[in-house]
Formats: structure tokens, sequence, C-alpha cells
């Protein structure tokens, strides 16, 4: 009997064995794969317990941050209106902005030295996420939102020299703490609060975009600047009617002065005229020489070179930032080059569409002796011990657009647009500013939407400002004073 | 005996206490940030018991074992760690019982008048075994919402009588088979190369293993009924030595189980649940899908004590236990406990190999056999390797009966122990005597030498002849 007891002993204690393996397999083994199960609670635990990381403006002041309220996390946003920057961040609906395109840094990444896995796995301290770092200024940002008030539309401004956004509103906007409350709500709402209107929407430009027909033509050698033309007589260009607009001002004009006063007819012409040798000057005028030498054949060069500036400063392309983008177009693609619709583009209507992004970097590089710069809304992500990586790789241009002498002609003609032309209401004492206006025609009986386009001060550019307002009317009368105000915000909080 | 006495065990016992009160410690900590002495009651009520067995064993039982009890309570202290953890309000009910449990023990040790004594009693055991289990049949209640009603309520006290059966049963089985033993190795008709057990002389237990498992079957209480079967069987071999009758017991369970699953509708859930946990990892698989779930997180070295997620494993404090600690604990917490088991068994059937009186060897090797599979059931149900069934973690999980009834397993462990190491000890005096008081003779000593030879006759402290 004994050797029975015996041996059964020895089975029992062999079956725990087995059992010692199952749990090696199931603990270490599978682990792998469990521990990644949607339906394993911890995952979305931990997340709540790491501390997220803030999103800061330039000089450290909070976007977003993280306040622990008894053991879990609420996501505050010190600064509503930067709403479309920082996107929000919800458990359920996921995240938006910067929320979104820096998650991983602000959730917090696995412990990287031996100090931070002992915190995390013994001291169960939770993993605690970078701040990002902005760009952003915060009281510009306010100035800029409060510049669109109740309006619809965006404003963005830059900096020239390097491309930091200082500012990027879209109004209507959003509170990103009511989002996991309201999303339903905010989602389907008409007027789209979700939407950053910055850079996800795209306008019909308006004549601010004289300033890419501008460029093509003063950097060809096209334009005589001392010659004087008429502009008063409306004229049909494939079909497409085109007035003076600046007549009632000054009929006999530069091309300085066309561009300040806006001459639809100047700009029709010049865009069709891309193609041909210059100067351009005396088919500008009332009586041209004699029969305009394009054909509907021969509009192909034309449009070619028109195409070719607006694609170097960044048309038709998605332009790197750290959130998404909407490529601005020149023309619908599907459409081909006409008498009428090169003549519409080139002073600013047609089928051009184009984000406020966009129409920031064309002016900024106006102010940046030609170079588009390369715009960034991160600098830097700061880890929880203070180390801080850089984001943007400082240098590097988009492109260069034009040479530096075409840039600084462009700038004068700003600042005559500011001093003595439609862009006025942006003066600002003792600053000198340069601007353009636009009033963008959306289709019969809508209102047009405003434009400004901006840079100050204008001898040394620091900032460049674009702002839209949806449906406002009259560029010069709605868009323009809320660019003052912001360049007026801007150039007191920025003063470098 | 001396204060030398039960040293050993002394000196064990504190790992026990210690890992109690450091794991309330740990637990009070994270939960409040603060160390309050009210957090510490059932750590102390479980000092002050276990001071009192280890007194009580030292002075009536100095020839038992001296690792079972540490052993015993190293789970039990684990066990109250993991429930304070999990649900404190119940960890201080859970103490009460180990007070209960460990006076039982106490009493066997005491009161206890030999371990032959139970041997007589063993009809009238196994009648009140069964009666209570019939008892559920009429005030069975379901305090836990389980679906089978398998407790009694006893002035607001909940029994679950299934566990008094389990120590009930292995005593009738031991003694029944120890009458019968030579019958059973030698006896039966020949039919041929076989050799038909002798049925006639082994109905009564037979038909208390039907009875048995009948009645639990009825009850639906699945858990019961494998651990009652598979007790019989590891009896059996051990009387007999013949695995023939294993195999016919296997056989019959492997028809019954075919029975069961053509009959019971839960018995279906069951194996369709251990086939595919995840299939159904919504609802029925739930609760082993979270489990594995908290046996992944654990890793080797757990999540900590308190940081874990084991609350979500429904009933975690009854039947998944081991997740809990495979959890928090991790890896090398788990087979620490796995190891615990492994070696209780291991102590109980030294225990039963070391004595001489075959009846004490049946029973001690019915009550290691009773612990051992019962915690091999559910661990193995737990780490999928066979289906899931009812039963809880002896010593470790919540449930009164249960601690009482591994308590009182203990104690009659110990009782075993203590009478074998007290022969032992005798035997090897008085060989010492008559051995010593001849050279004494031819030497001219008085015989009062002897005495003094005798007193200092070296012993195992676990009873084993030296």
């Amino acid at each position: 009997m004994r050797t029975n007891i015996a041996r059964l002993g020895i089975a029992l204690v062999g079956a725990f064995f087995v059992i010692a393996l199952a749990l090696t397999y199931w603990q270490v083994v599978a682990a792998a794969w469990l521990n990644l199960d949607p339906l394993n609670p911890r995952n979305i635990e931990a997340q709540q317990r790491a501390a997220r990381g803030r999103i800061l403006d330039r000089r450290g002041q909070a976007l977003a941050e993280s306040t622990s309220d008894g053991g879990e996390q609420v996501r505050a946003y010190p600064e509503a209106g930067a709403a479309p920057i920082t996107g929000f961040h919800s458990q359920r609906f996921g995240n938006s902005g910067l929320e979104a395109a820096f998650d991983g840094a602000l959730r917090g990444a696995e412990p990287t030295n031996l100090g931070q896995w002992i915190a995390q796995r013994f001291l169960h301290q939770p993993p605690r996420g970078a701040d990002v770092v902005t760009t952003i200024d915060a009281r510009i940002q306010q100035a800029a939102v409060q510049a669109l008030g109740d309006q619809p539309g965006a404003v963005v401004v830059l900096d020239p020299r390097s491309g930091e956004v200082l500012a990027l509103a879209s109004s209507p906007s959003f509170d990103p703490a009511s989002v996991d409350a309201q999303f339903a709500v905010l989602r389907d709402a008409p007027d789209a609060p979700l939407l950053n209107r910055a850079t996800e929407s795209a306008y019909v430009s308006g004549s601010t975009f004289k300033i890419v027909t501008a460029t093509a033509a003063l950097d060809r050698g096209l334009v005589d600047l001392d010659a004087r033309f008429t502009c008063t007589l409306p004229i049909d260009l494939g079909g497409q009617p085109v007035d003076c607009k600046n007549s009632i001002h000054v009929p006999t004009l530069t091309y300085k002065q066309a561009f300040a006063w806006s001459s639809n007819r100047t700009f029709a012409l010049t865009g069709l005229l891309l193609g041909f040798p210059g100067p351009i000057n005396p088919w500008l005028d009332d009586h041209p020489p004699g029969r305009y030498p394009w054909t509907d054949a021969s509009i192909e060069p034309s449009a070619q070179v028109l195409t070719d500036y607006a694609r170097r400063f960044g048309f038709g392309a998605a332009i790197p930032f750290d959130l998404p983008v909407r490529p601005s177009q020149l023309k619908d693609s599907g459409t081909p080059w006409s008498v009428g619709l090169l003549a519409s583009t080139a002073f600013g209507q047609g089928e051009i569409s184009v984000t406020p992004l966009q129409m920031a970097l064309v002016t900024a590089a106006v102010a940046n002796d030609g170079r588009v710069p390369r715009p960034y809304l991160v600098s830097a992500v700061r880890s929880p011990d203070g180390e801080e990586t850089a984001v943007h790789q400082p240098g590097g241009w988009l492109a260069e657009a034009m040479r530096p002498e075409t840039a600084h002609t462009l700038r004068d003609f700003m600042v005559e647009g500011v001093v003595r032309g439609y862009a006025a209401k942006a003066q600002i004492e003792g600053v000198q500013v340069g601007g353009k206006t636009g009033t963008a025609e959306v289709g019969q009986g809508q209102t047009p939407h405003a434009w400004f386009v901006g840079i100050a001060p204008a001898d040394a550019p620091r900032l460049a400002i674009a702002v839209v307002v949806e449906h406002g009317g009259s560029g010069s009368d709605v868009a323009t004073p809320a660019g003052r105000a912001v360049l007026l915000a801007a150039l007191d909080a920025y003063p470098r | 005996m001396s204060s030398r006495g039960r040293w050993r065990e002394r000196g064990l016992l504190l790992l026990p206490i210690a890992v109690l009160l450091l794991g309330l410690a740990q637990l009070a900590l994270e939960r409040t940030g603060q160390v309050q002495v009210d957090q510490f009651a059932s750590g102390l009520i479980f000092t002050a018991t276990i001071a009192a067995i280890h007194a009580v064993l030292s002075w009536r039982l100095p020839h038992a074992d001296q690792q079972v009890l540490p052993i015993a309570a190293m789970l039990a202290s684990l066990g109250l760690v993991i429930i304070t953890r999990l649900q404190p309000a119940l960890a201080l009910r859970q103490s009460v019982w180990l007070v209960v449990g460990l006076g039982l023990m106490g009493a066997i040790a005491w009161g206890l008048p030999s371990v032959a004594w139970l041997k007589r009693y063993r009809y009238t055991a196994a009648a009140l075994g069964l009666s209570l289990v019939l008892a559920t049949f009429v005030f069975g209640v379901d305090p836990n919402g389980s679906g089978a009603r398998l407790w009694l309520s006893l002035a607001g006290l909940y029994v679950q009588p299934s566990e008094v059966l389990k120590v009930l049963l292995v005593l009738f089985f031991a003694s029944y088979l120890d009458d019968y033993q030579e019958l059973l190795v030698y006896g039966g008709t020949r039919l041929g190369p076989l050799r038909l057990a002798p049925l006639p002389y082994l109905a009564p237990l037979l038909l208390m293993v039907a009875v048995s498992l009948g009645i639990l079957t009825w009850q639906r209480d699945l858990g019961a009924a494998l651990l009652f079967f598979g007790v019989f069987l590891a009896l059996l071999y051990a009387a007999s030595g013949r695995l023939g009758l294993v195999g016919l017991g296997l056989l019959g369970f492997a028809a019954a189980a075919w029975l069961a699953d053509r009959l019971f509708a839960i018995v279906r859930v069951r194996i369709a649940v251990w086939l595919d946990p995840w299939a159904q990892r919504q609802t029925a698989g739930y609760q082993i899908v979270q489990a594995l779930f908290a046996l992944a997180a654990g890793g080797v070295s757990g999540t900590g004590l308190g940081y874990g997620l084991p609350d979500r494993i429904p009933a975690a404090h009854t039947d998944f236990a081991i997740a809990a600690i495979g959890e928090e604990l991790g890896l090398i917490g788990s087979l620490a406990v796995v190891a615990l088991y492994a070696a209780l068994v291991h102590r109980a059937f030294r225990i039963a190999l070391a004595t001489r009186d075959s009846f004490a060897a049946l029973l001690a090797t019915g009550l290691g056999a009773v612990v051992g599979l019962q915690a091999l059931v559910i661990l193995a149900g737990t780490l999928r390797l066979i289906p899931l069934t009812g039963i809880t973690l002896p010593l470790m999980s919540y449930g009164g009966s249960s601690v009482v009834a591994n308590c009182a397993i203990v104690g009659l462990l110990l009782r075993v122990s203590h009478e074998a190491g007290a022969v032992a000890a005798r035997e090897a005096a008085s060989r010492r005597a008559s051995g010593v008081s001849e050279r004494r003779r031819t030497r001219g000593h008085t015989p009062a030498t002897t005495r003094a030879a005798g007193t200092t006759a070296s012993l195992a402290p676990d009873g084993s002849a030296p």
C-alpha cells in the first residue's frame, strides 16, 4: 500500500507541475496578444490614468491641459479660441487637431530609461505625457478671434522669416471641453464649428490673387513700372466682361496704382499676356496698339506661366504642416484653359479655390524676399523630465517664388495699397503696413467673401496675415479693419 | 515538551503573519495613503489565532509535522490579502471563519480521543454528511445567485454542506477501504486474465458513492461531484493498487460526463466555453476571458498589490482568486501559490507514509488528495485545461464552510502525524533504552541513566522514524 500512496502522491505533485506550466503560458507567452485585445479593460484604464501632456503657446501658456478630478483626468482648454489648433480629446469620439497629430507624444511614451521604468513598474507612477510647445501667441490668437467675432471666417498670422504660425483662428468655433456632451450637435450643426476654416476650407480668393499674377509679370520683367496707362473702359475677354474698378479713383495710373486700386482689367490682361514678350503696358491701355495677340488656341503659354508661379507658391500640392491642409487650386482640374477663364483667374475669380493659410504663405513670400517659408505650428516637444526635442528643423524654404527684387517691388505695391488704395483701413500710425484687399464674388444673389492680406512693418516685415470673412461683403470695409486690429495686437505682442 | 519543541513551526509561521501584515499595509497605503489600525483588524485576529493554535499544538501535538500549519497559514494569509484587495468588507468575515476553523483544528488536536476513534463513527459521519446535503433540497438557498441552491442558512450564516460532506466522506472511504483492503488487493473472482472486484463486499461503498454523486448531480453541484469521484478513485488506487479498477472508474466517469452533456444545458455551456471562450466573450465566456486578461496583465512580476484590475473578474474573490494573485503578484506570486499547494499535498503524503496504522495512512492520503484535487480542479479550470467548475480554492477563496472544512483537514493531518510521531518516538526511546541499559549493565551503572538517555533521544520533529 505504501507504494501506491507514494505513486499517487507523485502523480498529484506532477499535476501541479503541469499547472505551473500552464500558468507560465498564460502569464508570459499568451500575454503578448492578450494584453492587446480590445475587450481588455486595462488599456482604456491606462489611458485614463496617464497624465496627458499639455499643449502650450510659445510663452508657456496652456492651451490644453489635463486636470485630475478625483483620479479621473479631465481635459481643460483655458484658451477656447485656440480650439482649431488644439482640437479636442475625447475617449469616445477620438481626437482632432494637435491632440490627434501629437497624440503619441501627449499620451506618454513607454519608459525609455531605467529611472522611468522603475517609476512606472514599481512606484506605480502613471506615465506622464510630453508637453507640446506651439508657435502660437495666445494674445495674438485672442485678438484674431475677437476680430472675427460672430462672423464666419478665418485668420492666419505668421512670421514670414521663419514660417512660425502666431495665430490660427477659425469661426465659428467650439468649446473642446464640451465635445463629449455635444458631439452629435457639433458634428451636425449647419455652420460646421468643427471645421478648421484656416486650413480646411477653400474660398475664391478675390483680388488678393492679383499678388500671384503680379509676381509672374514682374518676375519675368514684362512690366514697365514707370509707364502710365488709362484704364476706364470695360472689355469682354472670352465672354467674360471685365471692368476697371479703379476708374473712379485713378483713371490713368501706373502698374503700382493698378495693383493698389485692384484694377481687374489690368490684371486680366496681364494674365493673358504672360506668355508674350514685354513690356505689356501698351496693351493695358484703354486703346491698345492693335489686336490682342492671343487667341483661344495660343493661350497655353500664358496659362503655363501663371500655373507655374502659382505652383511655386504652393498651389496644387499638399502644404507640409502640423495639421492637415487642403490643397489650393488654380482651377478645377477638368476645365481646360480658355481666354475667359484665364482672364478671370488672373484678377482673382474663375475657379480659384484657396485656403487662408495658402494666402498667408503667398503674402509671406512677398515679405521674405521671395522665399515661401515652411509653415509650422509646433516648435518642440518637451518630455516630463525637461528634455526638449525640436520638432521643426529651422531653415529651408518651400520654394523660391520670385527674385528678391520682385518681392521688394511687390512690397512697395502693397504699401501703396494701404497708403493710397483700397486697403487704407489697414493704416497704423507709426508703422508702415502693406496690404491687399479682395472681394470674392461667389455667385448671383450671394454676398461675396471679404479678404485682406497684409505685411507689417513693411520695411522689415515680421508679420504676414491673411483674413477672410465668409460672405462678409467688401474686403476693404470688413476684412481690412479686422486685419488691422490683429496686426496691432501682433506688433505689440511680437516685437522682434 | 520544552519550549524548544516546535521551533521550526514557530519560525515558519512568522512568514504568513509578515505577508498578511505587509499586504494589508500595502493595500491601506494604496487606498488611502496612510496606515490606520482599524485596517489591520483581520490581520491581528489572524495573528492571535495562529499563535494560539501554535501553543495548543506545542502542548497537545508536539510530534506533529511542523510544516503543515505554516503552509496552510500562508495560503490562508494570501487569501485574506486578496479578499481584502477585492472585497474589503468580507475580509473580517473571512478572518472570523478562520478563527472558527482554527478553533475546530484546536478541538481536533485537543479533544479527539484518537484517530482510530473516528473509524468507529464512520456510518454516523456518512449519514450526517448526506443528510446535510439532502437538506439543501428542501431548505437550500442561493445567496450568491450562482443558480444552484447549495447553501443552508443558519441564523444568518451560510453553510455549504458539500464542504462538510467532503471531509466526512473521506473518513468513510478511508475506513471502509482499510477494512477491506486485503480483499481489494487479492480478492474477487477471476475471469481469465482479469480479476473482477469483489462487488458484494464493496456494495455499501459503491452505494455511498452513487448516492453522494447522485445528490450532487441533482443539485447541479458538478464541481463537488467531480471532486468526490476523484477522491474516491484516488483512495481506491491507494488501497488496492489496481489501476484496472481506476480505469473502470474513469470509463464510468466519461460515460457520466457524456450523459451529463446530453442532459444538462449547463454542462453543454461549460464545455462550449472551455473550448472557445472568445466566441462567447461577452456572455458565458466573460468570466474566464477576464481571468485570462488578468493573468496576462500580471506578467512575471505582477502589477503590484492594489494596482491591477482584478475586480473586473466576476466572483474573483471566490472562484478566481488565482487570477487576482496572478495579476497583482505576477507569475512569481501564482507559482508560489501552486508550490504551496504542492507542498501541502506532499506533506500530507509524507505523513501518510510515515504512519504504521493503515487507516491513518489512508485517511491522510484521502485528505491530501481532497485538498490537492480541489486545488487542481479549480486551477485547471481557470487555466482552460479543463472546463470550469464551481468550486473554491482551498483556504484562499472566500467561503466559511470551505475554510472550516479545510482547517479540519489540516487538524486531522496534524493528528495523524502526531500519533505516528509519538509511536516512533516511543519505539526509538525504548530501543535506545534497551540498547543503553545493556551496555550500562556491563559497566555497572544504575538504571536511572536510561531515563536520561531516553529523554535525549533525538527525534526528527516531523515524527518520522530516525
